[in-house]
Formats: structure tokens, C-alpha cells, sequence
């Protein structure tokens, strides 16, 4: 790499999105800009390549039930598919996580690892009201009886196709993890500011 | 007797009457112009008949005068405009419109005004509007139907659109449950109650402001209780339960396959609710199992004039007074032909209402009530029948009634008047199907009651009580616990309890009911006695037997031939009375004749609801790109492109749009332009069969891609027509990256992961939609890698480094980047990709490096003509879905040597794909250089004075092209490419346009700017 004059090195849009609900909202809107995502794609069966994901991941199994996902203080793994799985982690693990995901993967030929930590913004949605915006954006039952802590699912929100991951099912203390493509971000945060409005409460 | 007279203030216990209204919060509204006050807790129907106002509207054809005649949703007449003109919401039911202060209403369907209707001489000449006149009367002379129609429109109709946009908020709620119940009355409660304390997830809903349905009007003692205190401690127990979401207010309007449901929740009264507070909030229902609890709907007794305002369903009068205190006249009788009825005249006498008689159709009347009404003073005509409502005031009052005996001939006798203002009336009861119909459930007819009930034919939806058929309190009680219990049994978290049942019920039963459809009058009447089947369409007897004599047999021809059971009404009301006439006149069983079609919505809902938050600036989803708003601040002109916006032109504001265009365009083939292209689609494909992938995918061959190569690719579909092109870069062994187009990423990606996942799989490759992951920039001139070189590198971009059509991977100014050399202008162009957040900050560095190169930003149109200039085609402009790539130049990208790929066999097999004379992409030069085509305007050889002509083809995309100083233009048309320098002509806009057939590529055929 040449010699990089410093005032040309590129710098991360910190304004693309806003960081604040500009209204009162009947729960706790905050976004997560600080995080390292990585797109997994495996066969499940593959228990060898498994074994290796898992000891560079510190010893987190990848989840293999539908609508799960698993978490240890470094990292959070999602379950998107029956062969798909987001990592999650803090930006400063991003170089860290990649380097030994790739080398734990090196020796198999048939898997997928992208770097996607621009692909999604990610808001977290807190309080009593949380699962009912859910469920002013889209349909997804949570009736359900594995439904509890840690579940994790696409569902179309605002139409717009989106994950949710229920940190905390709680009534009380609600935590939700909506992750939403980058480009419709503004859009999901203006809808979440107009629905979630405080007058809007159930 | 208060300043209102038809406000009782009744003596008796308020728990009794007035139930639903606070008198210490007065209202102030206007109907009609008119001030009026009411009491909070009023419906804009019983206000109304707390003020003496009878006459609400106007009917629907003969423009008669109509009042009130139900109590709830079933409503045909009191339709009502509410909120100030233009911001209004029309055909609100009156008895459905929750009165508040300030509220501002008014009646429909009249001019000048309620009172006086010029279309009321409708009523006099109906002889000259028989059923399905607009059929006959208006067939001659053609010429005068536009003047016809417009008369007709003024006259019918059910109120007026709003001209103003709704200011209200709208929401939509998804929810799940184990169980949803529709219909808070006993049956909906008790099994709500039931399937809630075992566990179940349950959503109770009523339409009503409160639970308990009708049963605040009927008399019962449930152990020894008044049933109002059990039914309230079963209401507030499930209040308590966490698992029952409780639901008032809220209308099920439709119910649809899977058990989803529709529930329109009014949330604000107001009619202007404030703010982000919804007004109203539609809820979208998955229910595991459904309880319908919809009760049964009172069924009209189809009299002469039976129509006239203060004739009113009989159930409908004792719910005004128990609910509101109010009632609709000095002195009343009741007609009927069931028990039921009594229950009315004997609530209303010991309110202190004057209740002359009861007129029974039947000759044997219980002893237990003949015996009551007689205590109560109430003189009762059995075998006798109102054949008459004469009024005053042109209709709008009723002055007397006439009785008389039915003799067994049909015929009457023993004719005397009564003196009474208002009237009413009860055939029976109707179970409320409409929903369960709605879902495809069957009925059958019930002799007993003399009406459908469900035939419960539809797994996992079990209807309830009166909706069922079933009339006693007892049975109701114990059919709603039995079925609230099995759901709940089915449920996931099942848990036995023990059910507080009540042991002993008591309530009046009732006697078999007398089946007449059609009561006789004195005239004949069809000869102005009207005898009204539909109140809202306004169709009479009269109507049905003449749809039968004109051959109408079947129910839902003599539906459409009638307009019997259409509009909002749904066949709510005047249905099963209709039906019971036709199979008089058909003297065939009604059980044969079945019901008309029951559509959803039950009631109907505004657009607003419907809308959800999908309006203002949430109309759409919209994407952005990184670098979005840099354009909102540089351009006012953006495009749709699929979801995206995307800057159309960057134009000054001195500028044209034109002058815009054609110098962006100007300064890309002279200078450096820079192009926001995050939006194309990104795909990042991986595995070691990733190459048999694409080749399946793509027409072309990729098998001899190397590494740090680009190629383009054409996608077909199964026909073999074109769905997307891109192009397709080789990052390593077995990893790619397909860009696809911008609106077509999605749906390209879903069909991977669909042959992926069922006719591929034993393809070891795996897809990830990559697209928002980088902000992708175009740079492209021929001063474009002065550009580059200007930036912070390890990439090299001089000619011999970096070859047309070749991918590197590195770093510009510190951050990663994939760069590749591709062109979709024909110059020397460059596509950088970064991680999104970078790439507001390399198009500003892009722009600050290439300041000295004159660079300037483009936008899509002159995207689009530099792309035109050079012959390139566009998905979606050079194809409409019937294009192959033979048609538009691009038959060498359909390989003959690989085994398959999507399109293929089509291509082979199809002879309309290998007709030489399909339509060919050509390019077009007008005779007169500054004459732009339309797009999408048809050629044809040959030019006639009028239509039909031959169409050849059509302009597939037109510009003036600033490179060439005249106007281009690419065109498919049929053998096109045999036609070159043939003359064709485009008939449009009152003129012809003359342009000659030429090759589609204008500008460096040869391909040398791109290549340097």
C-alpha cells in the first residue's frame, strides 16, 4: 500500500442515520454503531467445521434450533437458517474474529464468511412497549412456545425484511435487537418515531 | 319528563336504564346545521332520539324519508356524514357514532336538506322504476345515456367523498393467539372465559363499547342474580387475566383462509384524532382456533310502508331505552310474530313508555304473557297484522296505524286503527353468518327459528350461541363453556382448572314463531304500498317477484338484478326475508334457495385504516443509499428505481432539466463524471461449484473466467426471455461477485436461493445478497484514472496494470476497496467499492481529487443517454418480459456448448423464439434532427387516416444525444435488422414522425475510448 496522505483517509459517515428519536416514543430507541457482523453460511452437518467455528468462537456453538441464538460476552450468534448464522460482536473485534474465523475454516472448501457489518444498522427497542412495535410492523407469533429469551427471526417489519432478536422477552424489561438493511435505516427510523410515538401506546 | 321528551330520566333504578350515558358530561353537536346536546356515552342515534329527531337521512332510490331502525352495526338507514365538509367521513352508521363534544354531522343522500328532497318524487313516479330499470328505461337513445348517468350518479349514491387529506393517524397490529373469539355478549364471554382460565392465549372482541352484548336488554336470573351481575363478574375476571387481550370497540370485518382475521379497533372518537394518537387501529388476527359469538341480527316484518321512521326493530327499542333512556315516540305498539317481542313491550311499559298494544301474527299465544300484557295494560291482537303506516309530513311521521285479522286466504278483515308514533316490530331472529360465510362456511336452514344457521362445517371455527341457532340462555351458557374448554384442550399450555358454572338459570323461553314473509295490506302493493325488503337499496317485494317474472331465478342473479343484500348492508337486515319471497314466487322450499354471497367487510372501514401507517412519509419504504443526502443537498430532480430514489440530474437552479442533462453528459465524454451506483446489486457467491452455478444461471459461459476478471452476463428466465444482466467479477477460485440490476436484486437473489434450494442441490454454492454492504462509485471519462491516480493507492490504474474488464482488490485511502474496470458509458471508466459508511467520504474525496479535472456528479438520465449513445440495453427499457437476446444483438451470449442453464431449452425448442422475423433491436434517426421520440411510441409501415394500423414495433428508449447534436433513438421492431435505412413512420400526438432504421450502436462502434 502507498503512503496514505492522512487528510484523504477515508472516514465513516457518522450522519447517515440519526442517533436520537426526535420523538417521545413509548420506549427506549437507541442504534448500535459499534458493531462487527459477519454472515455464516455451513452445512450444519458438518461437524468437523463445527468443532473449528466453534473453538475460534471461544467455545460458542453455533445454534442449531430454529429461532435461537447464543451469546457469550464477546460475541452473539444468530440463527437465520438451517444453514446461516450472523455473528455479532463489538467493531474492535472485527479484524480479530474474521482473521480466526478464516484460518478455523480454512481447511474446508465449501462455506461462506462475509463481512456485512455495513450491510445492516441495528436498533435496539426497550421497554414494556417493544414487542408490541413488533407487532405493529409485521406479523410474527409470539405465542409461540419456544418463543422466550434469545429468539431470534426474519420477519417482514414495515415491510421491509428485517431480523428481530428478543434479548429480553420479559414484559416488564422488553430488549429487542431489529436489524434492518442499511439502505431503508432512515426509513425504519422515521416509522419507528411516527409508530412508536408515545400517544401510539397500546 | 326533562326538557327532552324522549328522555325518560326514567324513575326506575339507573342500573336499569341509561346505562351507557353519563348525565353530568353534556355534549354539544350539530346535525344538519342544527345545535343539539346529548350526554357522553351517547351514540349520534340515541342523541338523536333524545332530541326528537326522527327523520336521518333519505333512502337510497326513492329518496322516502328514513329513521332509525336498528340499534348496532346492522344499520341500513341512519348513515351519516361526520366532521367538517371536506375533511368528513361519510356513511358512518349513526347508531355506531360515539357522540362527543363539538361533533359535527350530517345527514346523506338528500338536496336541499333532509326535511324537503327534491328526489323524493322518486317515491311517486316508482312505477317508472322497477327493479333493474337502469337496464331498460335508459336504452334508447344511446346518445343521451352520458346525461342520463349523470342525474343518476347525483341522485343515488351513499354520501360524498372527503376532498381533503386525512389528517388522522392509522396503524396496523399483527397479532397471534390460541384462540380469538368474536362477539362479547354470553356465548363470546363465557367461552373467552373458559378457554382463557385453561391457559389459552385468547383475543376477545366486540363492536360494542362495552361487553355484555345484548344482554342489558333482555330480563334473566342466573343463581338468583340478575344475569348482568354474573355476566359483569365474568367480565372483570377476564380483565384480570393476562393471557386475554380484551378488545372493545373493535369491529371483525372480515375473516379470511388460515383463520386470519381483520378487526377494525376504533381507537379516538373524535373525528379528528390528534397527533401520532391512531384513530383507528387495524388489527390482522392469526388465530390457532375461532369462537364466533356474533350473536343473531332482529329480522323486519315485511308490512306495508314498514319503512317509515319511527318503525323500528323491536329489540332496538328496548336497547335505546336500557342503554340511552331514551325512546323513540309518545305511544307505541309492537308487531311480531315470536315471544321475543313481548320482552320489549312489557320493558318499555314499566318504564313508564305509553305501549298500546301488541299485534301478533300468531293466533295461540302463550298464556303467560297474554296474561302479563294484560297486567300491564296492553292490549294484544293475536292473528292480526299491521297492514298500514299512514303519516303526516310527507312520511316523516307516523300518524296511525292500520290492523287487521289475517284470514287463513291471506286476505284481511276486521280493519281498525290504532293512534300510535311509532312502532315495533319483530319477525324473528336471524343468526349473524356473515363472518363464518365470509370464510366459505355453509349454512343450513333451521325451520325452528325460520332461518340459516352455520352448518359449523370449517375446522377449527365453531360458532356459538345465537349465531349458532341457539336462543336459550341456558344452552347458550352451556354450549360456550363446553366449546371454550375443547379449544382450550388443543391449546399448548393446557391446564385444567375448575370453572365457576353458574347452576341455575332462569329466563324466558320462547314459542314457536309464525313464518310469514309477506304481510298483506289493504291496497295491493304494487300499487304504492311499499312493502320494504332491503332498506338500504331500497328493494321492495314488488322487485323480487318481478325479477322471478323476468326469469331471475337463481339468488344471486335476483341480488344483481335487484341490488337485494349489496352495498354495506350485506344482506344484514332484509336477507332472509328476500329469500323467503323468492321461494314463495319460485314455490320452491327455501332451504333450495340458499343465501346470497356474504362478503367481507362486515361493516365498512376507511381507507385510512386500510392504509395503516402507509401514508404521508410512510407511504413507501425508501432506500438510501450513503451518499443520499449529498444529493438532497445538490438536486432537487430524483427518480423512483425500485425502492431507491436516485438523483435524476444534479441541476443548478439557473439550469434546465435539459441543459442539465446533455452537460453532465458532455463532461463525462470530455472530462470526469461520478456516478452513485451503491444501488446495483451485489451478490457474493461462494463454493467449489460456484462456476456450474453461474453457468446455469447465465445464458454465457463463465467456465473460462479468471481470477481478477469481470464479465457480463445475461439472465433468462424459463421462456427464455430476458430478466436481468450485470456484470459477474472472479474475486478467487470458487468466489464471485454478481451485480444485478438495482431494481431486480432482490428477486434475482431469491431465485438463486430458489433453484439452490429445490432443483439444485447437489450444487455446493452459497449465496449472500450482499447489496447494502458497499457504497459502489462510478467514475467514467477519459480523465477519470487521472482521478484515481490522484488518490491514496496500492492499486495501480494505469492502462497496462489494470485492463478493461479487470477486478482489484486494495486499498484507496486507507480503506478497503474493490475496484473495477468496467463501462457502462463507453468511456474509460472505473467502479469503486467501499464499505457503505465509507462512501459519502470517497465521493467527496473522489470530487475534491478530480476538481482540477473539471469533475462533475451525473445522474440516471445521463446514465442513460451516454449507455444509449454506445448501443448499450437497458432490463425493463430494451425488454418487456418477450425478449430473448438474439432480439436485442445478443444472440453470441447464448452458449451452445454448456449442458444447460435457464432459458435454454425454450430457446431451442420454441419456434415464435427462432422466427427470423421477431421483433430486432435498430436504432432510429428522425428526419428531423431535433424531434425526440416518445418512448414506448409504435411504428407502422404504413400510415392510415385512422386506427387500425399495422404496428410494426415501438421506441424502446429516445434522448437527444449532445455527443451526436441530434436525436437518437432504439427501437424493436419487427425484422429490423434486414430494414436498415428503411424509412417508418410513428403516428402520435395529431402527427407523424418519419425516421430511418440504423445500427442501435451511435458512438465508437469500435469500442477505443473504453479500452485505453
Amino acid at each position: 500500500m502507498s503512503k496514505v496522505d492522512m487528510h484523504m483517509i477515508l472516514k465513516k459517515n457518522t450522519e447517515f442515520l440519526p442517533q436520537k428519536p426526535y420523538n417521545p416514543l413509548c420506549f427506549d430507541l437507541s442504534v448500535r454503531n459499534d458493531l462487527c457482523m459477519l454472515d455464516l453460511r455451513i452445512n450444519a452437518n458438518d461437524t468437523l467445521a463445527l468443532n473449528a467455528i466453534s473453538k475460534s468462537l471461544k467455545g460458542l456453538n453455533l445454534p442449531l434450533n430454529p429461532f435461537t441464538s447464543v451469546q457469550n460476552t464477546i460475541y452473539s450468534i444468530l440463527w437465520l437458517s438451517t444453514d446461516q448464522w450472523l455473528i455479532v460482536a463489538s467493531e474492535k473485534q472485527s479484524e480479530e474474529l474474521t482473521q480466526s474465523l478464516n484460518q478455523a475454516l480454512s481447511a474446508f472448501d465449501y462455506f461462506s464468511l462475509c463481512e456485512v457489518s455495513h450491510m445492516r444498522s441495528v436498533f435496539r427497542l426497550v421497554g414494556r412497549q417493544a414487542e408490541n412495535i413488533i407487532h405493529k410492523g409485521g406479523s410474527l407469533d409470539t405465542t409461540l412456545p419456544y418463543f422466550k429469551d434469545g429468539f431470534v427471526k426474519r420477519m417482514s417489519f414495515a415491510e421491509i425484511p428485517a431480523i428481530v432478536h428478543f434479548l429480553s422477552c420479559q414484559k416488564e424489561e422488553q430488549m429487542i435487537d431489529l436489524y434492518v438493511f442499511r439502505s431503508y435505516a432512515n426509513y425504519v427510523f422515521e416509522w419507528l418515531n411516527q409508530t412508536g410515538h408515545k400517544d401510539a401506546a397500546l | 319528563m326533562s326538557a327532552k321528551p324522549y328522555r325518560l330520566h326514567s324513575n326506575l333504578s339507573s342500573d336499569l336504564c341509561g346505562t351507557h350515558v353519563n348525565r353530568n358530561k353534556v355534549c354539544n353537536f350539530t346535525f344538519d346545521g342544527k345545535n343539539y346536546t346529548g350526554f357522553e356515552g351517547d351514540t349520534l342515534a340515541s342523541a338523536l332520539f333524545a332530541n326528537g329527531v326522527r327523520v336521518v337521512g333519505r333512502s337510497f332510490k326513492y329518496h322516502r324519508p328514513r329513521g332509525v331502525l336498528c340499534l348496532g352495526s346492522e344499520e341500513p338507514n341512519a348513515l351519516v356524514e361526520v366532521g367538517e365538509k371536506g375533511t368528513h367521513s361519510p356513511n358512518l352508521r349513526a347508531t355506531e357514532v360515539n357522540l362527543y363534544d363539538g361533533m359535527v354531522a350530517r345527514s346523506q343522500n338528500r338536496w336541499p336538506s333532509v326535511d324537503f328532497d327534491i328526489g323524493h318524487v322518486n317515491d311517486f313516479l316508482s312505477p317508472l322504476f322497477p327493479a333493474g330499470f337502469y337496464y331498460k328505461t335508459f336504452m334508447w337513445p344511446a346518445s343521451l345515456w352520458m346525461h342520463y348517468e349523470h342525474i343518476i350518479r347525483r341522485a343515488a349514491g351513499l354520501g360524498t367523498a372527503p376532498t381533503t387529506q386525512d389528517s388522522a393517524f392509522y396503524e396496523h397490529f399483527h397479532q397471534h393467539c390460541d384462540l380469538l373469539v368474536i362477539g362479547g355478549g354470553v356465548a363470546g364471554l363465557v367461552s373467552a372465559y373458559a378457554a382463557a382460565k385453561s391457559g389459552s392465549h385468547v383475543i376477545l372482541v366486540d363492536e360494542q363499547a362495552q361487553l355484555g352484548g345484548c344482554s342489558d336488554y333482555f330480563n334473566a336470573q342466573i343463581d338468583d342474580l340478575d344475569h348482568n351481575l354474573w355476566i359483569k363478574m365474568i367480565i372483570s375476571e377476564l380483565r384480570t387475566l393476562s393471557n386475554c387481550t380484551v378488545l372493545t370497540n373493535t369491529t371483525a370485518v372480515g375473516l379470511y383462509m388460515h383463520r386470519f382475521a381483520l378487526l377494525n379497533q376504533i381507537v379516538s372518537h373524535t373525528h379528528q384524532a390528534e397527533g401520532f394518537s391512531p384513530k383507528a387501529r387495524l388489527w390482522k388476527v392469526r388465530a390457532k382456533n375461532i369462537i364466533l359469538a356474533t350473536g343473531a341480527l332482529e329480522r323486519p316484518l315485511s308490512f306495508a310502508n314498514n319503512d317509515r321512521p319511527g318503525v323500528m326493530l323491536s329489540s332496538a327499542l328496548r336497547g335505546y331505552l336500557r342503554r340511552y333512556d331514551v325512546v323513540a315516540g309518545q305511544a307505541g305498539a309492537i308487531f311480531t310474530n315470536n315471544d321475543n317481542a313481548y320482552e320489549t313491550a312489557f320493558i318499555l311499559k314499566e318504564a313508564g313508555v305509553n305501549i298500546k298494544a301488541v299485534i301478533d301474527l300468531r293466533k295461540q299465544i302463550p298464556h303467560v304473557l297474554r296474561k302479563r300484557a294484560e297486567s300491564l295494560n296492553i292490549e294484544v291482537f293475536s292473528g292480526y297484522a299491521i297492514v298500514d303506516v299512514k303519516t303526516v309530513s310527507m312520511g316523516k311521521k307516523i300518524d296511525h296505524i292500520s290492523i287487521a285479522r289475517i284470514l287463513q286466504s291471506g286476505r284481511i278483515s276486521q280493519l281498525s286503527s290504532l293512534n300510535v308514533d311509532f312502532v315495533g316490530m319483530s319477525g324473528g331472529f336471524n343468526p349473524a353468518v356473515h363472518l363464518f360465510c365470509h370464510v366459505g362456511g355453509k349454512v343450513q336452514f333451521d325451520k325452528k327459528i325460520n332461518s340459516f344457521k352455520p352448518k359449523n362445517d370449517i375446522p377449527h371455527i365453531t360458532s356459538v350461541g345465537a349465531c349458532n341457532g341457539v336462543f336459550s340462555l341456558n344452552n347458550i351458557i352451556k354450549e360456550a363453556f363446553n366449546t371454550g374448554e375443547n379449544v382450550a384442550m388443543q391449546a399448548s399450555l393446557y391446564k385444567k382448572v375448575t370453572l365457576k358454572k353458574p347452576k341455575k338459570i332462569e329466563a324466558s323461553t320462547n314459542s314457536t314463531l309464525a313464518k310469514q314473509w309477506f304481510i298483506p295490506s289493504i291496497r295491493k302493493y304494487n300499487d304504492g304500498a311499499k312493502h320494504f325488503l332491503d332498506f338500504q337499496n331500497d328493494v321492495t317485494i314488488r322487485d323480487i317477484e318481478l325479477a322471478v317474472r323476468e326469469g331471475y331465478e337463481s339468488v344471486e342473479h335476483t341480488k344483481r338484478y335487484t341490488t337485494m343484500g349489496m352495498a354495506t348492508d350485506q344482506g344484514k337486515i332484509g336477507n332472509i326475508n328476500a329469500l323467503g319471497i323468492l321461494a314463495d314466487s319460485l314455490d320452491i322450499d327455501i332451504e333450495k334457495s340458499l343465501t346470497t354471497t356474504f362478503r367481507p367487510p362486515f361493516t365498512p372501514l376507511p381507507f385510512g385504516t386500510i392504509a395503516g401507517t402507509k401514508a404521508k412519509t410512510l407511504f413507501q419504504a425508501i432506500r438510501q443509499t450513503d451518499i443520499a443526502h449529498w444529493h438532497e443537498k445538490n438536486t432537487i430532480d430524483f427518480e423512483p428505481v425500485g425502492q431507491w430514489r436516485r438523483p435524476y440530474t444534479y441541476r443548478q437552479a439557473h439550469q434546465s432539466r435539459f441543459d442539465s442533462i446533455q452537460e453532465e453528459v458532455k463532461n463525462v465524454r470530455e472530462n470526469v463524471g461520478l456516478l452513485d451506483a451503491s444501488t446495483l446489486g451485489k451478490i457474493d457467491i461462494k463454493g467449489p461449484d460456484a462456476v456450474t452455478f453461474l453457468n446455469r444461471i447465465y445464458s454465457n459461459s463463465f467456465s473460462n473466467l479468471k481470477v481478477g476478471r469481470c464479465r457480463y452476463g445475461l439472465m433468462l428466465n424459463d421462456n427464455g426471455f430476458i430478466i436481468d444482466d450485470g456484470v459477474t467479477a472472479k474475486l478467487a477460485d470458487n468466489h464471485y461477485i454478481v451485480h444485478t440490476t438495482s431494481g431486480g436484486a432482490d428477486s434475482i437473489a431469491a431465485m438463486m436461493e430458489f433453484w439452490l434450494q429445490t432443483e439444485w442441490r447437489d450444487l455446493r454454492v452459497f449465496i449472500t445478497p450482499v447489496t447494502d454492504q458497499y457504497a459502489q462509485i462510478v467514475i467514467a471519462g477519459p480523465k477519470s484514472r487521472d482521478v484515481l491516480n490522484a488518490c491514496s493507492s496500492d492499486i495501480r490504474f494505469g492502462a497496462d496494470d489494470f485492463a478493461y474488464m479487470d477486478v482489484k482488490q486494495g486499498h484507496l485511502n486507507g480503506v478497503p476497496a474493490r475496484v473495477y474496470r468496467i463501462s457502462f458509458s463507453g468511456e474509460l471508466s472505473y467502479e469503486i467499492a467501499v464499505p457503505a459508511a465509507y462512501g459519502l467520504s470517497l465521493w467527496n474525496t473522489l470530487l475534491e481529487c478530480g476538481r482540477s479535472y473539471d469533475i462533475k456528479p451525473y445522474g440516471t438520465e445521463a446514465l442513460h443517454i451516454l449507455r444509449a449513445e454506445k448501443g448499450y440495453i437497458v432490463v425493463g427499457d430494451e425488454t418487456d418480459g418477450t425478449v430473448i437476446p438474439k432480439d436485442v444483438g445478443l444472440g453470441s451470449m447464448v452458449s451452445k456448448k454448456k449442458p444447460d442453464f435457464i432459458g435454454k431449452h425454450s430457446l431451442l425448442l420454441m419456434d415464435d423464439l427462432n422466427r427470423d422475423n421477431r421483433k430486432q433491436l435498430v436504432g432510429l434517426f428522425t428526419e428531423d434532427p431535433n424531434e425526440v421520440l416518445p418512448d414506448g411510441v409504435h411504428a407502422v409501415n404504413e400510415v392510415k387516416k385512422a386506427p387500425p394500423m399495422k404496428m410494426i414495433g415501438h421506441v424502446t428508449s429516445s434522448y437527444f444525444s449532445p455527443t451526436l447534436k441530434r436525436s437518437i433513438a432504439m427501437a424493436l421492431i419487427e425484422n429490423g435488422r434486414k430494414r436498415m435505412g428503411e424509412r417508418i413512420a410513428f403516428p402520435f400526438d395529431d402527427k407523424i414522425v418519419h425516421a430511418r432504421i440504423v445500427d442501435h450502436i451511435f458512438y465508437d462502434k469500435k469500442g477505443e475510448r473504453q479500452n485505453v
